[in-house]
């Protein structure tokens, strides 16, 4: 890498758009992973053509530049493993075009998801692959980390949302990708590879994105178990028959603990509970499918509670699985949350014993987990906590996460269902994908032949995540 | 030892799980767009000096010294980070280790000082003191609450950056929206503190073509309602506004002392246009409790309608 021009990258971006200070750079070689490793320059590309100017200028030069959106990734993703530009993106924000009558919106990468949903709203419809981060997130960082969230059971994951997009390559092409049509089968599917590229591909700058009507009807209730392993039957009971719930999220014991301790939000204590909800423009549909799911959680022990279409009743209901990632963040006063072994998926018949696994392999290695998560898609979510102070943490969380992957990757289960690769899990990613990880280098080495681009993450990660980067804890003790 | 003041949020600065659910709340942030600026970036840097991996330079301080202390931040952190708390206990020690405080900190412009001690009267956080004949500022628990910038005869009290959310830029920012030709029907400003009210879609911008209707009338923040000077709401008046409404906390939540002084601010105005006859109600002044979005709109339709009634100032021969 030369050394950079900071006057080029100024007259590119203007000169207020630049930051090189070691402030700027210690901060913006964070995101909410454990990692942390600083760039060279944080620069805000504007328009289209900057972005393009700054990547001929890095392509010529051999400098790495880091898409960053908000920086809320969990993996490590937007961490300038070796240096280089920082681009951050939020500046181009702009909603470009609503259109009713062909259902898609265009936007720039910088939106943020809940701003566009605020400006969908008063259409009567909404963008639905929704992240829990979706006050922060950005369309470019949720388009790269293929974000999903408490509805993807129904409306799926981003990459069902995403229909066209603009991408500047490595050498400063600006190319368009997809169609603004519903259905195409034109060739390769080349925007769907851009989701979930983390930013190793090209430069987002564009994206068209379907929505969808915005239910009138929604009702949500709480199943209670007293067994995990019922629960965990009777989502596959309740996926196997088709039911279309809008919502089906698991909240283990350990989870209720987290939630009643730091909040006292009263949640019943019980093994498990399963939160449904389904959604729809006509009320007898949407009972349908609830009364379909409660009777079929009822022959697996299960009791429903508190079903209700009031939307104050439903927030309350949620409440519980909302703050559940905050609780977990005041667990206790020496152990903290660490984003690790955060976001596996595995088959519905397989979420119970994954949820016990979890716990088996934590207690055998000296951290607290817990397992939450979408289980309606097979999402599991969980968190590490400990104290990040002491050296023995690390090591515990070590050997407790290369277990979990072992687990999961044994069960038929995938490595992330909707927090990405970057740097945290990229040896589970390697050992998962070990024989399509030719293909995605030559991939990657077709769109990026200088490796410029996001260098050092997915396939080119360290294996040791505990030692790829700096963390951001002391481990003093 | 360094950062000794610090060293006991290590803990918190751990906790902090950087969701950046802060950002949009911190006008800081809202202003320069800049992640080191946000509460989150704070924390961060924080981090990065007690663990000696960044240094007390000028650029670190200045955001250490940075902060209107609206505390919105610690109001939705998914953490329960006190973050002035630790903000200040970290400017303490960077004063112990003989840095020059910069950033957001009240200081006096010219040595042209009355000594007439408004300020030091004023100032709800002891931070302004008479030592040895002249008014000097502590740094460490100054909040930048901006209480003193209209109480100095001499107008000679400054915050040493406003974020937008200094009186200069609300004038202007008002100014614009009221003259703008593109906008006929912009009647009235309503000024909220950015503890009661903060507006939305904050961080992305929708195309022009695909606007809403002309707005009638902006929300603009100020970070507390009583650093609100007179002149800015006379202003708005001056320009065409049929209305501005004045938003506080209740005086038990202000931090600041500030709903009182805005209170006083607004009656003050209230009586000079009745003397000069146009209808006090054109400006008004509300209480609004944290976090109630639909009494904030709902209020703001109410003074509208009411605004509408009264039609445009000096034309109607508007008798209070
Ligand atoms: C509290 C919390 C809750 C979360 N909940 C969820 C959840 O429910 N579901 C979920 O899926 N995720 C969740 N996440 C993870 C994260 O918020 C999402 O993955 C989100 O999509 C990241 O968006 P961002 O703008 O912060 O991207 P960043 O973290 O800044 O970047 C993410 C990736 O996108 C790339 N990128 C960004 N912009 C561009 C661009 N314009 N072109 C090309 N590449 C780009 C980056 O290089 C990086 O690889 C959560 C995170 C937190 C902190
Ligand atoms: S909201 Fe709280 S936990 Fe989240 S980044 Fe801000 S300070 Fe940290």
């Amino acid at each position: 890498m030369s050394k950079l021009d900071i006057e080029r990258l100024k007259a590119i971006v203007g000169p207020n758009n630049v930051k090189h200070d070691p402030a700027d750079l210690y901060v913006y070689g964070s995101d909410s992973s454990v990692h942390r490793a600083a760039p060279d320059a944080v620069v805000r590309p504007g328009e289209t053509s900057e972005v393009q100017a700054l990547l001929r200028y890095a392509n010529e030069n051999l400098i790495p530049i880091i898409p960053r959106g908000s920086g809320s990734g969990m993996c490590g993703q937007v961490v300038p493993i070796h240096g280089g530009i920082v681009l951050d993106m939020k500046r181009m924000n702009r909603i470009l075009e609503i259109n009713l009558a062909d259902v898609y919106c265009r936007v720039e990468p910088g939106v943020i998801d809940d701003d566009l949903n605020k400006a969908l709203k008063p259409h009567g419809v909404f963008y639905p692959a929704t992240p829990a981060s979706s006050r922060i997130a950005t369309i470019g960082g949720e388009i790269a980390n293929n974000a999903s969230g408490v509805r993807s059971v129904k409306y799926g994951a981003t990459r069902e949302s995403v229909l066209a997009m603009k991408v500047v390559l490595a050498n400063g092409d600006l190319i368009t990708l997809g169609a603004r049509t519903r259905v195409e089968a034109t060739g390769y599917q080349l925007e769907r590879l851009f989701v979930g590229s983390e930013g190793t591909l090209g430069v987002i700058v564009e994206a068209t994105l379907s929505f969808v009507p915005i239910p009138t009807f929604r009702a949500m209730g709480m199943v209670l178990f007293d067994s995990l392993d019922d629960a965990g039957d009777a989502i596959g009971a309740v996926m196997g028959k088709g039911v279309a719930l809008s919502m089906l999220e698991l909240v283990d014991s350990v989870a209720i603990k987290a939630v009643n301790n730091a909040m006292d939000l009263g949640l019943p204590d019980v093994e498990a509970i399963l939160l449904i909800e389904a959604d729809g423009m006509v009320k007898e549909a949407v009972d349908h499918e609830l009364e379909a799911a409660r009777v079929l959680c009822e022959k697996h022990g299960g009791t429903l509670t508190q079903l209700s279409y009031d939307p104050k009743e439903r927030a309350k209901i949620f409440l519980g699985r909302k703050k559940l990632f905050p609780a977990l963040s005041m667990y206790s006063d020496s152990m903290v949350s660490t984003a690790l072994a955060d976001d596996m998926a595995v088959p519905y018949s397989k979420m119970a014993e994954t949820a016990s696994k979890i716990h088996e392999i934590a207690e055998r290695n000296g951290v607290v987990m817990t397992a939450y998560g979408h289980c309606g898609s097979g999402c599991m979510h969980t968190k590490i906590l400990m104290d990040t102070s002491k050296k023995k943490s690390w090591e515990g969380a070590r050997q407790a996460v290369k277990e979990i992957y072992e687990y999961v990757h044994s069960v038929g289960g995938t490595t992330s269902a909707e927090h990405g690769i970057g740097l945290s899990k990229a040896s589970a990613f390697k050992r998962e994908k070990a024989d399509s990880i030719p293909i995605m280098k030559a991939v990657k080495a077709a769109f990026d032949p200088n490796n410029i681009l996001n260098p050092g993450k997915l396939f080119d990660a360290p294996d040791d995540w505990v030692t790829a980067t700096d963390l951001r804890y002391v481990a003093s003790k | 030892m360094e950062f000794e003041r610090l060293k006991k949020w290590e803990y918190k600065l751990n906790a902090c799980i950087r969701c950046g659910y802060c950002y949009e709340f911190c006008p800081v942030y809202r202003s320069t767009r800049w992640e080191t600026d946000s509460p989150r970036g704070k924390l961060i840097l924080l981090s990065g000096l007690l663990h000696g991996e960044i240094e007390a330079s000028d650029e670190t301080t200045d955001k250490v010294f940075s902060c209107l202390y609206c505390k919105q931040c610690e109001g939705v952190c998914s953490s329960g980070i006190p973050f002035t708390e630790i903000l200040s206990d970290a400017r303490a020690d960077l004063v112990d280790l003989g840095i020059d405080p910069t950033g957001t900190i009240s200081y006096n412009e010219s040595s042209h000082c009355a000594m007439c001690l408004s300020c030091v009267r004023a100032c709800p956080h002891e931070a302004r003191v008479l030592d040895e004949n002249r008014v000097v500022i502590d740094p460490t628990a100054c909040q930048s609450c901006g209480i003193c910038l209209d109480v100095c005869p001499s107008i000679n009290t400054r915050l040493g950056k406003e974020f937008d959310a200094g009186p200069e830029m609300l004038q202007k920012q008002a100014v614009e929206f009221l003259s703008a030709a593109e906008k006929p029907a912009a009647k009235a400003i309503v000024f909220a503190c950015n503890w009661s009210n903060v507006p939305g879609l904050v961080t992305s911008q929708i195309d022009s073509s695909m606007q809403q209707p002309d707005p009638e009338y902006k929300v603009l923040v100020t970070a507390c309602a009583g650093r609100l000077p007179a002149r800015v709401i006379l202003s708005a008046l001056e320009h065409n506004a049929w209305g501005v409404l004045v938003n506080g906390c209740p005086e038990d939540e202000c931090e600041h002392h500030g709903s009182r002084e805005a209170a006083k601010r607004v009656a003050a105005v209230q009586k000079l246009l009745g003397e000069v006859g146009v209808n006090p109600r054109r400006v008004q002044y509300m209480e609004l409790s944290r976090g109630d979005p639909q009494t904030f709109e709902r209020k703001v339709n109410e003074f509208m309608d009411e605004i509408r009634k009264l039609g445009p100032p000096f034309q109607h021969g508007d008798q209070p």
